[in-house]
C-alpha cells in the first residue's frame, strides 16, 4: 500500500488530540484508512443518549472524493437505510448523480467539497440526527411514517435507541 | 498558467536545469512531505492537502490553494460532471474562468520562510532549513543525500559525506563475525547497528555483550565506573553506581558543586563583561588621542596668555580649552553653512538677473524691429509727400509761363512716376518687417 498521505495523518492526529465533542474517531492498526466511530445521539432528539457505531472508510482519492461511512448501529431515521448508509449531500461527490435517476434526484447533486474532512463529515451527520429531513429519504416506510405520525415515529427511534444503541 | 506564481517560475526551471546537469539521481523534494519544525499560522494551511500551501493560487473567488490541489480538485470534477463547470472547494462558488492567478509575492516569501527539518532526517541529517532552501540543501550540501560514486567504473550511489575519501565504497566485504557480505559502504552500519553475532566486552564488567547493544549496555552496566560529581573541582574518587550514591552523601566537594558551578558561572559573566569593557575603553582612548591631538595646537595659542594658570589647575585637558574648541568647531561650521547660503543665494539671484535681462533684450530687440519698420514707412510716406509737392509746383509754374523749358523737361520726367520708387533694399529687408 502506497504511503499514507501526509492529510490523513494530520487528520488523525488531531482527531485523537482534540476530539470533538460528542465523536470519537479511531483509525484500525492494520489499516490507518479504516475508522471506527462512534457518535453520541443530540440531546433533544429521539436518539438522545443513544451511542451509534459507524464505519468509516477514506478512499484512495481521498480528499478528491469523499470518504465512505455507514452506520453499523441499527438506528430509525428517515435517511439512514437498513444497510445504514447515509443519505446526506456532503457524502455525495459533485454532481454525481447519474442523469438516468429520476428528476428528482437530478437536483440534489453530491456537495462533497475536497475542504471538508473527517471531522467536519462527522460533524453533519451528528446533525443530520439531531434534524431527520424526511422530505429527502432513504428509508422510504420510516420517511412515510414520519410525515403521517411524527409522534409515533419519534417514539419509535426512540425505542430502537434504547434497544440498539446502548452506551 | 503552467508556471502560477511570481516567485515559483524561477525555481522549477532552475532545479530542473540543476537536477539535468549536474544530479539526475536527486528526485525533487515533496514539500509536502516535509516536518515542519514550528507552528504555522493556520491561514497558511491549504484546505484541501492540509499543509502550508506549495505553490498557491488564487481562484475566482480569492480562496488560496495549492496549485495541485487546485488541480486535481478540477480534474475530479470533470470526471464527476457533465457541466463544463467547477466550484470552489472552500465557498462553493461556480467558478467560470479557469484561470488561476498568482498571489501576492509576500505570501510566497513567508511560506518559504517557514523552517523544516531535511527530508533525509531519518538518515541522520540534523538540518533544519527555511522551506524555500530545502531543495538546494538536498541538491548541494546535505551530507546525507546520494550522490554518484566517486569512482568512474561504478554506477551506483554514495552519501555525500562519504564522498572525501574519494574511494570506491562498494566493494563487496565479509563482516567478520557473521560472515554476511555487505558493501563497504554498509558494513559499518551493519556493524554497529545489526550484526547478531558480532561482540564486544563491556570495558567495565567484562561481559561479553553484542556489539550493537554496547551503548545501552553501558549506560545500565552496574559495573561501570562513574566520577564524583565533584570530579572538575578536585574530587577523584571513581567507584561503580552504588558507591558513588553514598559516596556523594559523604564528599563535601560534591555538596558544593551547585554552588561552585553558580561562581564560575558569575565568573565567566564577570570576565565577558570585564572583556567588553576593556573593548570599550580601548575606542574611548583612541578617540581621546585624536581629540587631544587636534586640540594641542589651538589649545597651545588659547592658553599661551594664561598657560600658567590653566596648566596647574586642570592639566592639558582644561574644560575652557575644549570650550573654546568646541566654540571654534560651531563658528567654523556656522560659517560654513552661511557662506553656502550666501552662495546659494547668489546663484539665484545672478540666475534672476539672467532670466531677467535675457526677457528685456527680446523685448528690446522687438522695440528696434517695430521702431525700424514705422521708419520706413514714415519714409515712404514723407518722399511720397515730397513728390507731390513737387508736381504740384511744377503743374503751377507751367500754367504761370512756358519761358521755363528747363523746368519743364524735369517736371516731364518726374511726371511720368507718380509714387516714389521703393528702395531696391526693402525686398530684402522683409525679415524686419512685423
Amino acid at each position: 500500500m502506497a504511503a499514507l498521505p501526509k492529510r490523513i495523518v494530520k487528520e488523525t492526529e488531531r482527531l485523537m488530540a482534540e476530539p470533538v465533542p460528542g465523536i470519537s474517531a479511531v483509525p484500525h492498526e492494520d489499516n490507518l484508512r479504516y475508522f471506527d466511530v462512534m457518535i453520541h445521539g443530540p440531546s433533544q432528539s429521539p436518539y438522545e443518549s443513544g451511542v451509534f457505531k459507524l464505519e468509516l472508510f477514506l478512499p484512495d482519492d481521498y480528499p478528491m472524493t469523499p470518504p465512505k461511512i455507514r452506520f453499523l448501529t441499527k438506528i430509525y431515521h428517515p435517511n439512514i437505510d437498513k444497510l445504514g448508509r447515509i443519505c446526506l449531500d456532503v457524502l455525495k461527490s459533485t454532481f454525481h448523480t447519474p442523469f438516468l435517476q429520476t428528476p428528482t434526484r437530478l437536483t440534489r447533486a453530491g456537495n462533497w467539497s475536497p475542504a471538508l474532512q473527517i471531522r467536519t463529515i462527522l460533524l453533519s451527520i451528528q446533525a443530520l440526527l439531531g434534524a431527520p429531513n424526511p422530505d429527502d429519504p432513504l428509508a422510504n416506510d420510516v420517511a412515510q411514517r414520519w410525515k403521517e405520525d411524527e409522534q409515533a415515529a419519534i417514539q419509535t427511534a426512540r425505542e430502537w435507541t434504547r434497544q440498539y444503541a446502548k452506551a | 498558467m503552467a508556471t502560477p506564481t511570481s516567485s515559483s517560475p524561477g525555481r522549477p526551471s532552475f532545479l530542473q536545469a540543476d537536477a539535468t546537469l549536474q544530479r539526475p539521481q536527486v528526485n525533487p523534494v515533496d514539500l509536502r512531505a516535509l516536518e515542519y519544525v514550528d507552528s504555522y499560522d493556520h491561514n497558511l494551511m491549504c484546505a484541501i492537502c492540509h499543509s502550508p500551501f506549495v505553490y498557491p493560487v488564487r481562484l475566482e473567488c480569492e480562496h488560496v490553494f495549492c496549485q495541485r490541489c487546485v488541480n486535481d480538485a478540477m480534474s475530479h470534477q470533470d470526471r464527476d460532471s457533465r457541466v463544463y463547470s467547477i466550484t470552489c472547494p472552500s465557498c462553493r462558488r461556480r467558478i467560470e474562468n479557469r484561470a488561476i492567478t498568482p498571489v501576492p509575492k509576500i505570501l510566497s516569501h513567508i511560506l518559504d520562510d517557514l523552517r523544516v527539518k531535511c527530508p533525509l532526517e531519518c538518515l541522520g541529517c540534523p538540518e533544519v532549513k527555511a522551506r524555500g532552501d530545502i531543495q538546494d540543501h538536498v541538491n548541494k550540501y546535505c551530507a546525507y543525500a546520494e550522490v554518484k560514486c566517486p569512482s568512474e567504473s561504478c554506477l551506483l550511489t554514495v552519501l555525500r559525506k562519504d564522498l572525501d575519501e574519494q574511494r570506491c565504497l562498494h566493494s563487496v566485504m565479509k563482516c567478520e563475525d557473521c560472515e554476511s557480505s555487505f558493501m563497504e559502504r554498509d558494513l559499518e552500519i551493519h556493524r554497529s547497528r545489526h550484526c547478531e553475532v558480532g561482540k564486544a566486552s563491556c570495558p567495565d564488567c567484562n561481559a561479553q555483550v553484542l556489539l550493537r547493544d554496547l551503548e545501552g549496555h553501558i549506560e545500565c552496566c552496574p559495573d561501570a565506573n562513574f566520577p564524583c560529581n565533584a570530579a572538575e573541582y578536585g574530587c577523584d574518587f571513581v567507584a561503580i553506581r552504588e558507591t558513588l550514591d553514598e559516596h556523594l552523601k559523604m564528599c563535601p566537594l560534591a555538596k558544593l558543586v551547585p554552588f561552585l558551578r553558580m561562581q564560575n558561572e558569575r565568573l565567566e559573566a564577570h570576565e565577558a563583561a570585564l572583556k567588553h569593557l576593556r573593548h570599550k575603553n580601548s575606542i574611548l582612548e583612541t578617540s581621546l588621542s585624536t581629540i587631544q591631538e587636534t586640540l594641542s595646537p589651538s589649545a597651545n595659542l588659547i592658553d599661551a596668555p594664561s598657560s600658567s594658570a590653566a596648566d596647574s589647575d586642570t592639566g592639558p585637558f582644561d574644560s575652557t580649552a575644549h570650550h573654546l574648541l568646541c566654540l571654534h568647531e560651531s563658528l567654523r561650521e556656522e560659517v560654513n553653512r552661511v557662506s553656502a547660503a550666501v552662495s546659494e543665494v547668489d546663484a539665484k539671484a545672478s540666475m534672476m538677473v539672467m532670466n531677467e535681462s535675457l526677457r528685456i533684450k527680446e523685448d528690446l530687440s522687438h522695440a528696434n524691429a517695430v521702431i525700424g519698420s514705422m521708419r520706413m514707412q514714415l519714409h515712404w510716406l514723407m518722399s511720397a509727400r515730397l513728390q507731390n509737392q513737387q508736381r504740384v509746383a511744377i503743374v503751377r509754374a507751367q500754367s504761370s509761363g512756358d519761358g521755363l523749358g528747363s523746368s519743364t523737361d524735369a517736371g516731364g520726367s518726374s511726371g511720368s512716376v507718380e509714387l516714389p520708387v521703393r528702395r531696391l533694399s526693402d525686398s530684402t529687408r522683409q525679415d524686419t518687417k512685423l
